[in-house]
């Protein structure tokens, strides 16, 4: 437990990245959807109507303006990390749950944040002129439970994948991440493949929890992936 | 953990046809400051990954304290082992390095890490870590080996890039935090001479082979050195291997492995040459110098060059 510990302090010690940045891309979000409401205000748009809400329920900048960041912390929480934390004394093992544990309460941060913003816009009918945020379709159309899930799986997921291709750099070079970036392309298309003549089938009997198990597979194969690289890792 | 032991039973270690480490065998008693000493490539830092637990061993047995260090948190709790290119995470400054040293090490000495950024005028706020000069970087290194109190404190050239008024500091303060804590120091170096005096025990390598374990004393028999007259010289060199040879117009100084006995002593004063210990640096240099030569009768040719 000590080891996972100070390798989580390890990994959470730079609190403006940590805790701040992920504010800050969440303000900027807000401010672009502000600007873009109040233009559509200012143009004679009724931004109160039943056809503006749908398309503003569509805005998934929320969501998609974090895994960027996040694949990037995943990557450096392993590549440029673990020499530092190899040389201050721990297991490889400590290591990977430490890193890993991290990205769970980045996640968890991330997902808390979202509910309170969440909270927020409910209650302020949608801060006054219809700015949706995250009340959108994609993160459970206002449902607080279904937005946790989302938030918190695709931020671990982001995270996990991002510290799995920086466990391969570590491990082989530079041709770890494209190596591991040619398989996952080509696994995608394999599937993409397979499952072509029954996608009609698929979407008809589609199911939120089935990207729920996607991500979980994916979060756990990412974190075996990155601890049996950096078993047999080298530090540079 | 105590100051750890260090044990090294047969250990060999092969990168493809490159042989790093080959059939290495020695014991570092505990609570001594070593030297590891080598060229370039004699395997230096593939011996400290290994005692580290940083490189896994495949052949032969390495334990510290006891314990086999890979994948041992016990082993690692008790160490520190900083190398030459240490490297930090990117967005780090001073104060998150030196935090996370902290937080590894429950003996950390916060004052002594105050006391060596001041001497080394390490920047506190800027730069990130990853933007310090070469000898910034090396001083955070020492920073962190020394206030870690590690039992088992392991520096892969530490002095690299740092002035002489900041290298005689490192000296100074190991020593003084040496007989503080009990701890093992393990260091490699290629100034020799300016560390000799800290040293202890010495561990020589040379294309992966141990060639020298033993007291910083005793590493005097390593090699000495014979100087004269170009002649006399070369008639003292029939019949030995000379690690080196010097010439300055009509001066020589060879070096020769091993100890000087009484017989050398009296064959040198025969032939009109002085003999005298080499340095440690002298030594090590000689012994991985690849120029040996066996020497018959007449082995200059004309002009004094061979």
């Amino acid at each position: 437990m000590r080891d996972l510990v100070k390798n989580l302090k390890l990994q959470m010690n730079v609190r403006l990245t940590w805790f701040l940045t992920p504010l800050f891309i969440m303000s900027a979000v807000a401010l672009v959807s502000a600007i873009i409401s109040i233009a559509a205000i200012r143009g004679g748009v009724d931004v109160s109507s039943p056809e503006y809400m749908e398309g503003a329920r569509m805005n998934m900048a929320m969501l998609w303006s974090f895994p960027g960041f996040l694949v990037y912390l995943g990557v450096a929480t392993v590549a440029t990390t673990f020499p530092y934390a190899l040389a201050l004394g721990t297991t490889r093992r400590a290591f990977a749950l430490g890193a890993f544990a991290s990205h769970v309460l980045m996640s968890a941060y991330i997902a808390g944040i979202m509910l309170v913003i969440l909270a927020l816009e409910l209650l302020t009918n949608h801060w006054f002129i219809s700015i949706y945020l995250v009340d959108i379709y994609m993160l459970g159309s206002g449902n607080p439970f279904w937005l946790a899930i989302i938030v918190f799986l695709v931020c671990l997921t982001s995270m996990s994948a991002g510290a799995f291709f920086g466990a391969t750099w570590t491990r082989f070079g530079n041709r770890g991440p494209t190596v591991l970036g040619i398989a996952a392309g080509l696994i995608i298309a394999l599937l993409v493949l397979l499952l072509a003549p029954y996608f009609g089938e698929i979407f008809a009997n589609f199911q939120t929890w089935w990207l729920a198990v996607l991500a979980g597979v994916l979060i756990v194969g990412s974190v075996v992936g990155e601890y049996l690289c950096l078993r047999n890792a080298s530090v540079r | 953990m105590n100051a750890p032991e260090i044990v090294v039973q047969g250990l060999s270690r092969h990168y493809g046809n490159v042989v790093a480490l080959d059939d290495v065998s020695f014991t570092v008693p505990a609570g001594s400051i070593v030297g590891l000493l080598g060229r370039n490539g004699a395997g230096k830092t593939t011996l400290m990954g290994h005692i580290t637990g940083q490189i896994r061993t495949t052949k032969g047995k390495v334990t510290v304290g006891g314990k086999t260090p890979f994948e041992n948190s016990e082993v690692q709790e008790s160490l520190v082992f900083i190398r030459d290119n240490q490297r930090y995470p990117d967005d780090y400054k001073l104060k998150h390095a030196l935090r996370a040293a902290k937080a590894f090490h429950p003996e950390w000495d916060d004052a002594l890490a105050e006391e060596l950024v001041d001497v080394f005028r390490l920047p506190r706020k800027k730069p990130v870590v990853k933007k310090f000069s070469r000898g910034q970087l090396s001083a955070l290194g020492i920073v962190i080996g020394l206030a870690s109190k590690a039992p088992l404190s392991i520096f892969d050239e530490p002095y690299l890039g740092l002035d002489a008024t900041a290298r005689q500091k490192f000296y100074d303060v190991l020593i003084r935090e040496f007989h503080k804590t009990e701890r093992t120091v393990f260091l490699s170096t290629h100034l020799i001479d300016e560390m000799a005096p800290l040293l202890e025990h010495v561990i020589v390598l040379e294309k992966g082979k141990k060639i020298f374990d033993g007291s910083a004393e005793n590493a005097g028999n390593l090699a000495y050195a014979a100087a004269g007259m170009s002649p006399a010289v070369e008639k003292f060199a029939v019949g030995k291997t000379a690690l080196t040879k010097h010439q300055i117009g009509s001066l020589a100084s060879f070096t020769f492995a091993g100890a000087i006995t009484d017989e050398i002593r009296a064959e040198a004063k025969a032939a009109g040459v002085e003999v005298s210990a080499a340095t440690l640096q002298q030594a090590v240099s000689a012994l991985g110098a690849d120029d040996s030569d066996d020497f018959e009768e007449t082995p200059y040719r004309k002009g004094g060059k061979r």
